[in-house]
């Protein structure tokens, strides 16, 4: 059924990449962009305005491999995040500990942080007014590339392409 | 707008290529209602193979060698729906996608792997309960219940009773 996929498609290529502890991390970099992944990406910006736009739509690396392979590969298997996680001595922050800049969010579809959706980068702690006389708490924004052919973007946590409900966050860091 | 159509809906497209992993990927879609539409139409003839098979044909037009193929979520949406359909199409969908490894479609036979680990499990069950449904002639004995299983021998996959004595 896959036949012009099989024969007309690019073999999978990965470059050399391991933890910290040197155990190889499975990736494959990504192809171009094409034009109807350009107009997806067209169509997240314009469904959310506070968006800022950091870089354009680009192939070759998604969400994982922009904050654990400095925007080199994608790395597509959560066992392959699991392991990065594990290995380069990242742990989940504590209810009572706030995130500061360089900790990371992992998004999950559910409340058990079983199945994840998405990681981002946390990059500034905005202090949201509440009204005109209090201020509101600090709320993270993230530097985000949504998959192997979005661009990147800085958005306030939970201004995210799924609808809520949809995803649980937990924020992870490799500070002791 | 068929079900099969509605896998290309914005709705399903912006939050479902928005996911890196096919762990997530396929949970997400797992839950989603076009999914669980496409299953459920599929188990009650709703749609035939073909039209399965002719869409899938239709969607790989849009493919191009080196590009990012946009509709990876899609093939991924009907693996996520065909794991639990039991038939020689859904297997050979599954296979035959789970056999791909090319840059321009990662997901989706990421996708296919799991969902076929997941119907080695869930296919198998619903076996059993189709032969445990279509006991021969049940429907002219007003007491069911007398009716008890022989032990099914490993080797067979045949399913006899007898009546209680």
């Amino acid at each position: 059924m896959f036949e012009l996929l099989k024969f007309g498609g690019s073999a999978e290529a990965g470059i050399a990449l391991e933890t910290r502890q040197r155990t190889p991390i499975p990736n494959s970099q990504a192809p171009n962009v094409s034009s109807a992944s350009l107009r997806k990406f067209q169509r997240l910006l314009q469904d959310h305005r506070d968006w800022r736009l950091r870089k354009p739509a680009c192939g070759l690396y998604n969400c994982y491999g922009h904050i654990w392979a400095s925007r080199r590969t994608a790395i597509y298997d959560q066992p392959a995040v699991e392991l990065i996680l594990r290995e380069d001595g990242y742990r989940r922050l504590r209810p009572q500990e706030s995130p500061i800049n360089g900790d990371v969010v992992l998004y999950y579809v559910d409340a058990q942080y079983n199945s994840m959706l998405h990681v981002g980068s946390v990059c500034e702690l905005r202090r949201l007014p509440l009204n005109n006389v209090e201020m509101g708490a600090l709320l993270p924004w993230i530097l985000s590339k949504w998959d192997d052919s979005s661009g990147e973007v800085l958005h306030h946590v939970n201004d995210v392409p799924w609808q809520d409900g949809e995803f649980t966050i937990a924020f992870w860091t490799d500070r002791v | 707008m068929s079900v099969l159509d509605g896998l290309r809906s914005q709705s399903l497209e912006t939050p479902s290529s928005s996911i890196s992993t096919a762990e997530g990927l396929r949970d997400f879609l797992s839950r989603r209602p076009e999914v669980l539409e496409l299953r459920r139409t599929l188990a009650t003839g709703g749609i035939v193979i073909d039209d399965v098979r002719n869409f899938v044909q239709h969607l790989l037009q849009d493919f191009r060698p080196n590009e990012k193929f946009a509709g990876d979520y899609i093939l991924a949406a009907i693996a996520v729906a065909l794991e639990s359909f039991p038939g020689a199409f859904a297997d050979e969908y599954l296979t035959d996608l789970t056999s791909l490894h090319i840059r321009e479609v990662p997901l989706a036979p990421r996708v296919a792997r799991l969902a076929m680990q997941q119907r080695e499990t869930s296919v198998s069950e619903a076996t059993w309960r189709e032969k445990i449904l279509s006991i021969p002639d049940v429907g002219e004995f007003r007491q069911p219940t007398e009716w008890k299983p022989i032990p099914v021998r490993a080797q067979t996959d045949r399913v006899d009773h007898q009546m209680a004595t």
